[in-house]
């Protein structure tokens, strides 16, 4: 069955959905000075899952080594520029710069043991490192400085929309842009056929790499402004786990290794998130475990795996099903 | 000295030798053979050329390079490519999508040429190999709805797609219809003549035996004998490893 | 200087115990429960409920734990992670761990983070063992996981089912040519693994306080424990218990409490880089 199928439908869709995309990006452009602060809250929380998303599916979607433990990038250099600021004095602009470097280096050197893993050890490893290095960093006294730190906000909410915004928009079209190399096509062949791929002449390790890296980037440059918007870290705030898991939930959500699944994804999950937290706070977790557990049971592909677009319209396509890709054209 | 050489080859997997001490060498534009019952050692001896499996002795030499122990992704760039037996094809991605990925690490160094796309010039190998392939038909298709046939087919097209100078094909025809066999055993020979020089592991005697220069014989992990088809048909140590008379 | 080297080892008893569940699960289902920390718990929880509210001897609720958690494992098993199963294995890892997340917080809400523990009966009593004090309870404790890990490694060998079990283990196509029922073999086996896990949380709770909070923490330890040892191998696990046992213990002694997860971090992290195979297992091999 195909929905929004036939002529007068195509018509439409030529003029509404551009028109729609429109209306979208001037509400979200001026949203902060007319919506309630609530709102505001959610969509900076929204954007910050996309690039969140965004970041990981590099990583997660497109190489298809799934990480449980990339928050601690976000860790790594939210406190590198803590102390940086606290313990040396520096700015923190120039914090800020070295905060993202020393995430990057900390990628670096995780990546090239766990690369070397394989399906169930790579996973694992990545969620020992979560909860390994969450605890080593809250139990030395020169890290944790006795009981997290603090930040000066310094900015007004509405600041903190923008960025998050534009980051968002940036880390999507990094995806993009490595969506569509060779070095991306490199990752999706990983992906489905490592061995293969290194017979045609990937150097998978460097690929791998070098993706666990780059997938690193835009969570660390997050990590000392998400710092200065709560105005306090510890490390159950930015070495957590459930930022690690919400990652992987943007992106399996919205359709793993599309370059717009984490967008969808993170606008779903948050806004679950955000309601049922301000609802049910209790039971919010068990809402929470429920929905991944329903979620692996009938949706694994994510909304854009599950749908399938052609030029006639779109359909939703059963999991086992062999179709035809997109750019077969229609007779 | 021939364009690809190996001496010695050895590997064993606990109690088991797999491959001992087999040496063979194929010249350029040759099509040369490897025969031999269920477990004469016929892959991991190919698998050992091609880096996958660390010979336990002996050494690979490529266009008079030492590259035994490389990893698999060096030995392809340097020009050597192999197939697997059981079809290893990129599921959920199209044919021309695998054409493309199948050359693009080929005449590429540095990070900055892998950030950008691939270039027209791969396109237009691709669309190429398409035709040389006969599968412009199935273009857009996702690898896993080929027929099996088709995806063989693909399977030699990547490892030809780069234009390498030695390709081993492992058991090409294995399950394949006689068309399909007929039409790889063309563009087999198309590719000869092109240059590419082929090592071709295969069960199926008549395909090898009308197709091959020479052909290499192995048992329970020895070379056995080597020759042309007419002297191997001959070999009585041949007939009897295989009829077991 | 020897304390922390003896309550590690009574320790690593139990630890082992709740790392030989995940092995068994992951080399018989290829499944990385990240749930097996919440079996572990709830197995405490029932002892203690059993205790507390029944007035039940201590050892008594040992059997009624191994059967309530073996069927939660098996519908568990039945129920939820047959499904996922034969897709890829993040559906696997999101799935267990969704039911942690569910599990845990139902826990959380209805018995609260409050600590709780039982006096296991021995009125304190103690030996000294070359110069060091070790209770009756921990020294039972100990004594008490390893003849369940003897019983369980038993099972395996000679009981139809845990025959059906070791087949499928080693293959699982033949098995079910066979005439095996897997999915049933699959929800057997998870119902041991959890049936053991619980077990180990019950001994667990006559030496230690226990709280819902501590299930990740578990999850960690059977992990480490596994690797360490190798998996599939039941003297490996028993092992990687000591050793992990020994470890944590002896760095709580003398860096203090709450680096234990970042000491089974770096144990991991030197096993996968040292001795991938684990100390005497096989590599379980990643089927393509």
């Amino acid at each position: 069955m195909t929905f929004a199928a036939g002529p007068t439908a195509a018509r439409l869709r030529r003029i509404a959905f551009p028109l729609a995309i429109l209306i979208v990006v001037v509400a979200v452009l001026v949203a902060p000075f007319y919506v309630s602060a609530l709102t505001r809250r959610v969509l900076s929380a929204i954007f910050f899952g996309v690039t969140l998303g965004a970041s990981y599916n590099i990583i997660g979607g497109f190489a298809g080594f799934p990480s449980f433990g990339h928050s601690v990038f976000l860790g790594t250099s939210a406190y590198t520029t803590a102390i940086l600021m606290h313990r040396y004095g520096i700015t923190f602009y120039p914090a800020w710069a070295a905060g993202i470097l020393v995430s990057l280096v900390v990628a670096a050197l995780l990546g090239i043991p766990l690369l070397r893993l394989r399906g169930h050890y790579f996973a694992v490893g990545t969620i020992m490192i979560q909860f390994g290095l969450a605890e080593i960093v809250s139990a030395v006294p020169y890290l944790e400085g006795g009981r997290g730190w603090t930040f000066t906000t310094g900015y007004s909410y509405n600041v903190f929309y923008y960025f998050f915004l534009v980051t968002a928009i940036l880390s999507v079209l990094s995806t993009w842009f490595v969506r569509r190399s060779r070095f991306g096509f490199g990752l999706l062949a990983i992906n489905r056929n490592e061995v293969q791929a290194q017979v045609l002449g990937v150097p998978t390790a460097a690929y791998k790499l070098a993706a666990f890296v780059l997938s690193a980037f835009w969570i660390a440059v997050l990590g000392p402004m998400y710092g200065r918007y709560l105005a306090y870290i510890d490390t159950t705030v930015v070495f957590s786990p459930r930022i690690s898991i919400n990652m992987l939930l943007y992106t399996l959500i919205g359709g793993m290794g599309h370059v717009v699944g984490p967008v969808i994804g993170a606008v779903i999950v948050e806004t679950v998130n955000n309601y049922v937290w301000a609802r049910f706070l209790e039971i919010h977790l068990i809402v929470y475990g429920v929905m991944l557990i329903l979620f692996t049971l009938f949706l694994p592909r994510g909304v854009l795996g599950s749908l399938h677009f052609s030029p006639r319209g779109f359909a939703l396509r059963r999991p086992k099903e062999r179709v035809v890709s997109e750019t077969l054209k229609e007779a | 000295m021939g364009i690809l050489q190996a001496r010695g080859i050895s590997k064993a997997f606990g109690g088991l030798q797999a491959v001992d001490g087999v040496d063979f060498e194929v010249e350029p534009a040759e099509i040369v053979g490897i025969i031999g019952p269920n477990g004469s050692g016929k892959t991991t001896l190919c698998n050992c050329v091609m880096g996958l499996l660390r010979p336990d002795s002996g050494t690979v030499c490529f266009r008079g390079q030492d590259i035994t122990g490389l990893p698999p992704y060096q030995i392809s760039r340097l020009g050597l490519r192999k197939t697997f037996q059981l079809v290893h094809l990129f599921p959920n991605m199209t044919v021309f999508e695998c054409l493309l990925l199948g050359q693009q690490e080929t005449h590429l160094s540095g990070f900055s040429a892998r950030l950008r796309p691939h270039s027209p010039d791969e396109v237009r190998i691709a669309i190429n190999m398409l035709e040389f392939l006969g599968l412009q038909g199935v273009r857009d298709h996702l690898t896993d709805s080929l027929s099996y046939g088709q995806q063989k087919l693909l399977e030699f097209g990547l490892a030809l797609v780069a234009s390498p100078t030695v390709v081993i094909l492992d058991e090409p025809v294995a399950g394949v219809n006689p068309t399909m066999a007929v039409h790889l055993r063309d563009r087999i020979l198309e590719a000869r003549k092109r240059g590419t020089t082929f090592l071709i592991v295969e069960h199926e005697m008549a395909f090898v035996m009308g197709l091959c220069d020479r052909i290499v014989v192995l048992n329970q992990g020895r070379k056995i004998c080597e020759g042309t088809p007419d002297q191997i048909r001959r070999n009585e140590e041949v007939v009897e490893v295989y009829l077991g008379v | 200087m020897l304390e922390p080297l003896v309550y590690g080892l009574l320790l690593g008893g139990v630890l082992a115990l709740a790392g030989l569940g995940f092995t068994l699960v992951y080399g018989v289902l290829d499944v990385v429960n990240l749930a097996h920390g919440v079996f572990v718990i709830l197995g405490g929880y029932v002892s203690y409920w059993l205790v507390n509210l029944y007035g039940l001897n201590f050892w008594q609720t040992l059997p009624i734990s191994f059967c309530v958690l073996a069927v939660f494992g098996y519908l568990y098993q039945r129920l939820l992670v047959q499904r996922v199963i034969t897709e890829k294995i993040l559906y696997v890892f999101v799935l267990t761990f969704g039911a942690a997340t569910l599990f845990t917080n139902i826990m959380t809400n209805l018995w609260t983070n409050d600590h709780r523990s039982i006096d296991p009966g021995f009125g304190g009593r103690y030996l000294e063992v070359v110069g060091v004090i070790v209770p009756y309870s921990r020294l039972v404790v100990f004594l008490a996981a390893l003849i369940i890990m003897a019983l369980t490694h038993l099972f395996l060998q000679y009981s139809k089912m845990g025959k059906a079990i070791r087949a499928t283990r080693d293959n699982s196509f033949v098995a079910a040519l066979l005439g095996v029922d897997l999915k049933h073999v699959y929800a057997s086996t998870m119902a041991i693994g959890a049936g053991t896990a619980g077990l180990a949380g019950s001994l667990l709770l006559a030496v230690l306080p226990i709280s819902p909070v501590m299930e990740i923490q578990w999850l960690v330890y059977s992990i480490v424990v596994v690797v360490v040892g190798g998996v599939g191998s039941v003297i490996g696990t028993m092992l990687g218990g000591l050793l992990l046992g020994v470890l944590i213990t002896a760095t709580g002694w003398y860096l203090g409490q709450g680096i234990s997860v970042g000491t089974a971090l770096a144990l991991f992290l030197a096993m996968l880089l040292f001795r991938p195979t684990g100390l005497l297992g096989i590599e379980h091999e990643i089927r393509h």
